[in-house]
Order: C-alpha cells, then sequence, then structure tokens
C-alpha cells in the first residue's frame, strides 16, 4: 500500500474535521431539537426567535374571525410593549383580515372601531418541552384566544 | 394554516417545475452536449434552476395581465412552458447552423487514482451532512425576521381570490417590508402550492430543494473543474456544513436561491470552456440562470452583472480566432436569455412596484461622511464575521486560494475570486451609506449575506486545486474545426 500523499493527508484531516462538527451537531440536535444551535440564532436574532410556534396562535385566531373581518389584537401590557413582533407576525398569518392594529388590552378595547373584531390573546407560559440550558420559550400552544364583537365574547364569526 | 394546500398538491407542484425544467433542459442539450447525465444529480438541479427561471418571470407576468392564478392555471402555464420550450428551441435548431457533438465523451477528468478509503471517507460525510441539513430542516420551524416581515409575507398575499394582486404592497402595513424588492423569489412558493397559498411546508420545501440543487451542482462543478471524485465530494460537504445550510436564519430567505442561481450560471458555463461543440447551449441555459438572478434580490443584478464578465472574460483565449471574436460570439447566446429576464424583472421593479425605503434613503452622503472617521472600527466589527466559527474557517481557505490561484495564474480562479470581492465590497460599502445604524445592519443582515458566497467561493478553492492543464497547440483537425466552428478551447482551470 503506497504513502498518502500531502493533499490525500490534508483531505482526510479536512473529512475528520467535518466529522467531527457533524457529530457535535446531530447530538445537540438530537438532545434538545429546538436549542439554537447556529451563531446567530442566540445572537442577534434572539429576539426574532421568541417564540418559534407562534403560527399556532395565528391558527386560533383564524379560526375565530370571518373571512375579510377587521382585526384588533389585544395582548398582556408586558407584550404589547413590543407591537412591531406581533404586528409582522398577524400580517403574515392573517392573509385574509386585515390587521388594524396590536395594543394591550385595555386600549384595544377602547380605541377598536364597532366594526373590528378585538381578538385577546393571553400570556404565555414558559415551553416545559424546551431542554434544560435552552433560553425559556413561550409555549405558544398555551395561550388561549377569546374575541370580542362590540365589546361581547364571542367565540366563533 | 387554513388554506394551505395538501401535500399531494406540493409535489404535483414540484412535479410540474420539474418537468418543465428538464423539457428546457433536454431541448438545450444539456445532456447530450454537456455531459450532465439525464436525470442524474446535476441535470435534475439545473432542471429545478431551469424550471423556476422560466416559469416564475412567466407565472408573474401572466398575472399581471390579468390570468388568474389557480390550479388549473399554473399547472397549464407550467405544461405550456414544456411544450413551447420544447417547440422554439427545435426551431432555433433548425434556424442556427449545427453545433458539431462533443469531441469527448466525458466533460470530468479522467478518475486519478484515489485511495479507496478516501473516495469512501469523502462520500460518507457528504452524506452525514445532507442528512444533518434535511433533519435540521425537518425539526426547525420557519422563523427568520426577513422570512416574515419581506419574503414570506408577500408571497402569501400576492395572490388574493385566485388573482395577482399587488396593491397591499403599497399599504402602511408593508412600508417596513421592503415593497420595492424583486417578487421572483415570493413567488417561487406559489408555483408548488399551484397557486394555493404558502405555508411553512411550501417554504421549507423550495429551501431545501435549492440547497440539494446547490450540492449536486457544487459537486459537479467541482469535477468538472478535475478534481478528484473525493477532492469534490469532501469540499461538498464542507459547504454543506457552512451557515447556509446550518443556520435555519435562513430558511424561507433568498440567499439559498441566490448561491443556488449563482452556482448554477457557473456550473452551466464550465463545458463551454472544455467542448468545441458545447458553446451555444452552455450560454444559453447560462444566459437564462443568470437573467434570473436579478429576479432573486436586488444584489443578484450586480451579481449577474459581475459573473457575466467573469466567465466571459475567463474562457480560454487558445485557438486561432482572435479573443474578440471568441467573446462576441459568447454573448451572442449569452445576453438574449439574460437580457430578456433581466428587463422583465426591471420592467416589473419599475412600473409595478410601489417605492420602498431604500438603503440610501435620506441623505447617503452626509452619511459617508459622518462614519469614514470611524471606519476602522467599523470595518472590523465586519471583520468579525469572517471569523465566526460556524464559517468552519472557510474564509482563511479562500484566502489561501487565492493566494496561490494568483501564483498559479489560475484565470477562472481569480475571475470567480474577483466576483466574491466584488460583491463583498458592494456590501461592506452599503454599510457606509445605509439609512440604518451601520452596526445593526452588520449584525442583522453581514454574515447571512456573506453565506450566500460561499458556494461560489468553494468553486474558487476548487479551481485553485484543480490540476493545471496544458494548452495543446491545435492539430490540423483541430484547425480545420476551427474554421468551420471557433477555436476549440482547453480545459480548464
Amino acid at each position: 500500500m503506497r504513502r498518502p500523499s500531502f493533499p490525500e493527508l490534508a483531505q482526510a484531516a479536512l473529512l475528520v474535521g467535518l466529522a467531527a462538527v457533524l457529530a457535535l451537531r446531530g447530538a445537540g440536535l438530537a438532545r434538545d431539537p429546538l436549542r439554537p444551535s447556529a451563531q446567530r440564532e442566540h445572537r442577534f436574532f434572539n429576539w426574532a426567535w421568541r417564540e418559534p410556534r407562534v403560527g399556532v396562535v395565528f391558527a386560533e385566531v383564524e379560526a375565530v374571525l370571518a373571512p375579510g373581518e377587521p382585526v384588533m389584537l389585544a395582548l398582556a401590557a408586558r407584550e404589547a410593549g413590543d407591537s412591531r413582533w406581533w404586528s409582522f407576525m398577524a400580517s403574515y398569518y392573517l392573509t385574509r383580515n386585515p390587521v388594524l392594529g396590536v395594543k394591550a388590552r385595555r386600549a384595544a378595547r377602547t380605541s377598536a372601531p364597532p366594526d373590528a373584531a378585538v381578538v385577546l390573546i393571553t400570556p404565555a407560559k414558559p415551553d416545559p418541552a424546551v431542554g434544560p440550558g435552552s433560553p425559556a420559550r413561550p409555549d405558544s400552544s398555551r395561550r388561549t384566544v377569546q374575541v370580542l364583537r362590540h365589546g361581547r365574547r364571542a367565540d366563533s364569526p | 394554516m387554513a388554506g394551505e394546500p395538501t401535500l399531494l398538491r406540493l409535489l404535483a407542484g414540484t412535479a410540474l417545475v420539474f418537468a418543465a425544467g428538464a423539457s428546457v433542459a433536454g431541448a438545450l442539450g444539456l445532456g447530450r452536449r454537456l455531459g450532465f447525465m439525464p436525470w442524474g444529480p446535476a441535470f435534475a438541479a439545473l432542471a429545478w434552476v431551469l424550471g423556476f427561471s422560466l416559469a416564475v418571470p412567466l407565472l408573474l407576468l401572466s398575472g399581471l395581465a390579468g390570468l388568474p392564478i389557480r390550479p388549473w392555471s399554473v399547472a397549464g402555464l407550467l405544461l405550456v412552458l414544456v411544450l413551447g420550450s420544447w417547440l422554439l428551441v427545435r426551431w432555433l435548431a433548425r434556424a442556427a447552423p449545427a453545433e458539431p457533438e462533443p469531441t469527448a465523451a466525458e466533460p470530468r477528468a479522467a478518475a486519478a487514482a484515489e485511495p479507496r478509503w478516501l473516495a469512501i471517507a469523502a462520500r460518507a460525510v457528504l452524506l452525514a451532512a445532507l442528512a444533518l441539513f434535511v433533519w435540521k430542516m425537518a425539526v426547525w420551524p420557519v422563523w427568520g425576521w426577513d422570512h416574515h416581515a419581506m419574503w414570506g409575507v408577500k408571497a402569501r398575499r400576492m395572490v388574493v381570490e385566485g388573482r395577482l394582486d399587488l396593491a397591499f404592497l403599497a399599504t402602511e402595513e408593508m412600508r417596513d417590508a421592503r415593497p420595492d424588492r424583486p417578487l421572483g423569489y415570493s413567488a417561487a412558493p406559489l408555483l408548488l402550492t399551484l397557486g394555493g397559498l404558502p405555508g411553512e411546508r411550501a417554504f421549507k420545501l423550495l429551501h431545501l430543494g435549492c440547497g440539494l440543487a446547490l450540492l449536486a451542482l457544487l459537486r459537479e462543478g467541482l469535477l468538472r473543474l478535475r478534481l478528484g471524485t473525493s477532492a469534490a465530494e469532501a469540499l461538498t460537504a464542507w459547504a454543506a456544513a457552512l451557515p447556509l445550510f446550518w443556520d435555519t436564519e435562513a430558511v424561507g430567505q433568498a440567499e439559498m436561491p441566490l448561491a443556488l442561481w449563482a452556482v448554477a450560471t457557473t456550473v452551466l458555463l464550465l463545458p463551454a470552456h472544455a467542448y468545441p461543440g458545447a458553446r451555444r447551449a452552455a450560454w444559453t441555459a447560462g444566459g437564462v440562470a443568470l437573467g434570473f438572478l436579478p429576479w432573486i434580490k436586488q444584489e443578484g443584478l450586480t451579481l449577474a452583472a459581475l459573473l457575466a464578465l467573469a466567465l466571459v472574460v475567463a474562457s480560454p483565449r487558445e485557438g486561432r480566432s482572435t479573443w474578440w471574436r471568441l467573446r462576441l460570439r459568447e454573448l451572442h447566446w449569452l445576453l438574449p436569455p439574460a437580457f430578456a429576464l433581466t428587463g422583465a424583472s426591471l420592467w416589473v421593479y419599475f412600473t409595478q412596484l410601489p417605492p420602498g425605503v431604500g438603503f440610501t434613503a435620506g441623505d447617503p452622503l452626509a452619511r459617508l461622511s459622518e462614519r469614514l472617521p470611524e471606519a476602522a472600527s467599523l470595518l472590523a466589527y465586519m471583520g468579525r464575521s469572517f471569523l465566526l466559527p460556524d464559517a468552519l474557517g472557510f474564509w482563511f481557505a479562500f484566502a489561501a486560494a487565492v493566494a496561490a490561484a494568483l501564483w498559479r495564474r489560475s484565470r477562472l480562479a481569480l475571475a470567480l475570486a474577483a466576483v466574491v470581492a466584488a460583491q463583498v465590497l458592494i456590501y461592506t460599502a452599503s454599510t457606509f451609506i445605509v439609512y440604518l445604524p451601520p452596526r445593526a445592519h452588520v449584525d442583522a443582515a453581514f454574515s447571512r449575506i456573506l453565506a450566500a458566497l460561499m458556494p461560489l467561493g468553494m468553486l474558487v478553492i476548487g479551481a485553485t486545486l484543480a490540476p493545471a492543464q496544458e494548452t495543446p497547440e491545435p492539430g490540423p483537425e483541430q484547425a480545420a474545426q476551427e474554421v468551420a466552428t471557433g477555436p476549440v478551447p482547453a480545459v480548464l482551470p
């Protein structure tokens, strides 16, 4: 058997390094699938990755709205502080309904036009499924959604 | 979410895009003339690229003309593309003088004697990297901010009641969603859903398809640069472990397609250098891929122009024709499809899209003069993006490859490296004039857009590592052929 050349040894070193990286990443993914694992997923963009399953909440919201019905989202005061994130998510998920705004509960109730549905979204609790060491993420499936029309609770369009 | 299409419909849409692309690829002779094995991974990847390159502009233009966007109309459009492209290319083949068949049966290097253990290891690591990519795509949600705020929201809202309706772009709600960005990438999932509302599954399928196509074409490109199979697969595995594939932030955003179309253009034009009879097919197909770059993202326009320039300049100079005659012939085939697609993209931009808040909004010169004194610290801040551990040392290897290419005078490697460097310079310069705070702009985008250049950079590394080939003197047969068809170039690099 001939001795490996220098390029072959360099290639082998690259492959060993890659295999180690892939093994570490694979083990991390198996241990906690939703733990941010790439550099930018837990640095600058941590704020955007705040509630990865928020689509579940908007599916519920969409289910209680009539197509074309204007909607005002009402959140707990501490969540309404970051209305920009919620506004963009609402635009993305609620394709059949004009979104009039995202406000704290009290402000939403008082400022919503009469023909608009006010959708109350309860605050989320941390997701118990997120593994130890991961940043706490809200569990979207534990939020509840209530719709108010003309100031009264209504459960369907 | 309600209204999202079934898996069956997604699969039908995917199959139709493949069929349209394969029809174009077959009619252009990518299999017969350029040596892409029919329905091999590279051919399938090119079918994916060519299918979207033609069907997306067609979908948007027909939608703007008032045609409905329904499952039957999208499917019909793709089928028309199958038939129309085939008929058109057949007609062109009759109208234009025939090119000779390729003289070489195999565009790649004859398999060098590689140790078997190395070939097995490279294949195993590549498959592991692919498996990890697919696995992570399967378990992670689509979460990227720009996806929700820009690319994805447009895809989900541009079709209303079966009609293309771009009025929403002008609403206050969309003011921060960059309404003036190209719509090609946002329209692409509509082909997979056959006009239905694209959801997470469609966006992931598009990302996965583009990622797998990119790796298939990268491997093919490295092989065509005459690297050994194990070296090509080791470099491809490296690419598959880079942030473009590992960061889920990129899912549902335009960087992966941008990288795919840039690599596809390059790989399509590689055979043009090696095959005497393949230039027309290669440059025409390359022109189609090149022309779609501005549909994907605004920087696709500069990337397309730089790539066209680099690949034309880097083509071999040998043969008996003068340099400029060869270039004119290549441009004659490259430019019509590239200009048609780019022109359509610019027409949509100037006539259909509302003005957005551009990066240069306000007084860019004032910002430039304000930021120049802190240029050193700003550049150092940007430089950190090249050193991130997730980049797995890629940029060090790239710099070493460029140095080696300078020493070896590898024209293709240097030309492609110039494209990468010029794009990096454009991104760097934009940081000095952008209306956003510069460090926030770097944090938000710089690493992600650099990641899109890495696959092209991997071709630079491959072109540098590839064995040098002596340019043969043209023999009497070749000289006779040149008289009839143009010069017979030697192989790369």
